[in-house]
């Protein structure tokens, strides 16, 4: 239970569309949790209801034992979550340079310096986002989104953008991450082989529900759902 | 093409840039220093500054604070806010001074009125929309997910001010710029309210003396002050982007009901204040019927005029631009956008004495006609339809237009069935806006109109100094009505011809 993203019965709509319905789904902590569906079908929600960003219109999420949103009502702020969310174009902040991300996150001088390290960021420092290349600010980003030593990451597609090599480097920094901080993730992604390298479970949404949620193996040797087949290219 | 393009350069050449040039060639080569050092001059300069800065202080933060309230909190009927926070800006600013010393007590309130700090009041209610419209366009293009990012490790309020607020910065200064140099240049209100500034001093030498060598002198810092305001607002709209949407994500305050009730209590005031309260004391003193029949007997052919003018500089204003963009190199275009905005920048007086300075020696015989004040016009808000159009070109998929050159369109055709079509709604805006604002521009109109043809602004200036009141007020009513119906009927087929 300890750090781990529970959501029970979830639903949320926009207007007449129903994006998600009766959403139940778990992550533990140190697991990676895919979540793929076609274009539109709520992944992108799923995410910014776990981070607080929405409002559900039904169900309860809870973070460890803390219920943090149930119907109607968001109990708990996102910036008392300990989230880290590597948004799809980054969300990086173009008035500040790569310093001023970390540290207005992280008040701590020494784990600003590790995280300039660690990402290979301590020569573009000073640097601001668009002065930085397309891997540099996907580094950026996910420093940022791990300064704050967050107990859950959600990923929204942070790949997308990047070159075959690039992805590669950074697919094995996210297994560095899982096994030495252990955070529990839920990445949305749209590549089959994201899915296999990466993700210990998979949830497939479609039309709002979640037709499948099993390991990378089952969902290939037995697919539930015509679209299963199709998103996993079997 | 050739000979469109030829019209169009010949438009810019005498239009907006030769008499620019003779304004400052004017300014120049007729300085007299001992003017600039003349006590009453000083003083009048000190004044001017005074209240311009003020005025820039109190309608910067209070247009901010406005935008921050409807944009950032999710209030009902929002749009109604957005239509109330604007429509003080299409007013003309001294019958908003007309209405105040209607409504306020002899004695020290009055006092207070006719003084600077009634000056800093009245333009505060005028142009704090400016800073509204630049807040809101602000905190609507800061990018939702920036906001986000930020609100996963930081709260709402600490996510404004580092985020939100930090990349509105450079909207906010452009609006208080702007603010700071139509407050410099605004002759209307502090001339009704008995205060004496720079722009005054211009217009009596001019006008009163015939002393046209002093006149430019005096207008000699403000042309300076204007130039320095110019470059630095260029620099800044350089960076700026204007989307045409309002956020439902990213950054929202949730407002406890005490809270809520404060900042709608706060939104209310600042119409009632500066548009609700002024435009009902304007009524309530017209709305007699000698007063109604006297105003309309003085003004109807006043108002004929100003639509004329408005009219008329508001086509070619809107057709010029949309032609220039669509027809017309990058290099060009680049020197064109300097160019609009730089005339918008001189002061209307000073742009009229250059007017009737450059006209008078070039072509005598169209000193003294309608052509001069509709030049005027057309120099000081080309600018408008040709940011808002160039803004609308550079955001139109330029692969709609490839398509039509691969299959052999001719550029005339282009621009006629597929740039005009996508552009309509931009084009309909801007010709609204100088309509609008021509019907409201006193500085240029007051030196420059045909003797017997005056328009109703200028109509309503000079009646007020020396009328019954309710004659007045009938007058600023009917120019308002004018000004609303334009506005009304402009947006609505500007939605229709957008869809």
């Amino acid at each position: 239970m300890k750090d781990s993203i529970r959501i029970c019965n979830l639903s949320k709509g926009f207007g007449e569309e129903n994006v998600l319905r009766r959403i139940n789904l778990e992550v533990q902590a140190g697991e990676i949790v895919a979540i793929i569906g076609v274009s539109g079908s709520g992944k992108t929600t799923l995410l910014r209801l776990v981070a607080g960003l929405e409002t559900p219109d039904q169900g309860e999420i809870y973070l460890g034992e803390r219920l943090v949103s149930k119907a109607g009502e968001v109990l708990v702020p996102p910036y008392q979550r300990r989230i880290g969310f590597i948004f799809q174009n980054l969300g990086l902040w173009e008035h500040m340079n790569v310093e001023e991300h970390l540290r207005f996150v992280t008040k701590d001088p020494e784990r600003l310096e590790e995280l300039l390290a660690f990402f290979g960021l301590q020569a573009h420092r000073n640097k601001r986002p668009h002065q930085l290349s397309g891997g540099q600010k996907q580094r950026l980003a996910i420093a940022r989104a791990l300064a704050q030593d967050p107990a859950y990451l959600l990923l929204d597609e942070p790949f997308s953008n990047l070159d075959v090599p690039r992805k590669k480097e950074l697919r094995q920094e996210f297994l560095r991450i899982k096994q030495e901080k252990k955070p529990a993730m839920l990445y949305v992604t749209h590549d089959p082989l994201d899915v296999r390298l990466l993700s210990d479970r998979t949830a497939v949404l479609h039309e709002g529900y979640i037709v499948q949620f099993g390991p990378y193996e089952e969902l290939l040797q037995r697919p539930s759902h015509p679209i299963v087949r199709e998103l996993l290219e079997i | 093409m050739k000979f469109l393009r030829g019209l169009i350069r010949i438009y810019y050449f005498l239009i907006l840039f030769l008499p620019g040039l003779v304004v400052v060639w004017a300014t120049l080569s007729h300085l007299s220093p001992k003017i600039l050092f003349d006590k009453l001059y000083l003083s009048a300069f000190k004044q001017s500054l005074l209240i311009a800065s003020s005025t820039m202080v109190t309608a910067t933060s209070l247009g901010t604070l406005c935008a921050i309230l409807i944009a950032r909190f999710r209030f009902p009927a929002r749009r109604l806010w957005i239509v109330l926070h604007t429509l003080p800006l299409f007013f003309v600013p001294y019958q908003f001074a007309l209405a105040w010393s209607l409504l306020l007590p002899s004695g020290w309130p009055s006092h207070l009125l006719f003084s600077p700090a009634g000056v800093i009041f009245v333009l505060t209610g005028n142009l704090y929309p400016l800073a509204f419209w630049f807040s809101l366009v602000a905190f609507v293009s800061v990018p939702p997910e920036e906001e986000e990012s930020a609100l996963l490790v930081r709260p709402p309020r600490k996510v404004f001010w580092h985020i939100t607020f930090r990349r509105s910065l450079p909207y906010l200064t452009g609006a208080a710029l702007l603010i700071f140099l139509l407050a410099f240049s605004e002759i209307g209100v502090p001339t009704y309210l008995g205060v004496n500034v720079l722009p005054g001093e211009v217009l009596t030498r001019f006008a009163a003396f015939y002393d046209f060598h002093g006149a430019m002198t005096t207008a000699f810092p403000l042309a300076i002050l204007s130039l320095g305001l110019f470059f630095l607002e260029k620099h800044l709209f350089e960076r700026l982007s204007f989307p045409g949407r309002i956020v439902e994500r990213g950054l929202v305050f949730r407002a406890g009901p005490w809270q809520a009730a404060a900042a709608l209590f706060f939104l209310i005031s600042v119409a009632m204040v500066f548009l609700l309260i002024p435009f009902g004391a304007l009524g309530h003193k017209a709305f007699n019927l000698e007063s109604l029949s006297l105003a309309l007997s003085q003004g109807w052919r006043s108002l004929g005029w100003s639509l004329f003018y408005g009219f008329l500089a508001a086509s070619l204003a809107a057709v010029w631009s949309f032609l220039s963009r669509c027809l017309i190199g990058s290099r060009e275009q680049y020197l064109l956008s300097w160019l609009t905005l730089l005339n918008f920048f001189l002061p209307p007086v000073i742009l009229a004495v250059g007017l009737i300075y450059f006209w008078g020696k070039l072509s005598p015989w169209l000193y003294g006609t309608s052509f001069l004040l509709v030049a005027g016009l057309l120099a000081r808000f080309s600018f408008l339809p040709y940011q808002i159009l160039s803004a609308a070109h550079q955001n139109l998929d330029p692969s709609a237009e490839e398509a039509a050159i691969l299959g052999g369109a001719s550029r005339l055709r282009i621009v006629q069935k597929i740039l005009f079509p996508q552009m309509r709604k931009w084009f309909y805006l801007g010709l609204m806006l100088v309509f609008v604002f021509s019907l409201n521009e006193l500085g240029l109109s007051t030196l420059l109109y045909p003797p017997g043809a005056e328009p109703l602004v200028v109509r309503l200036y000079t009646l007020s100094v020396n009328n019954p009141l309710g004659v007045s007020a009938a007058l600023a009513l009917m120019n308002s009505l004018t000004t609303l119906g334009v506005v009304i009927i402009l947006w609505r087929k500007s939605l229709d011809w957008s869809r």
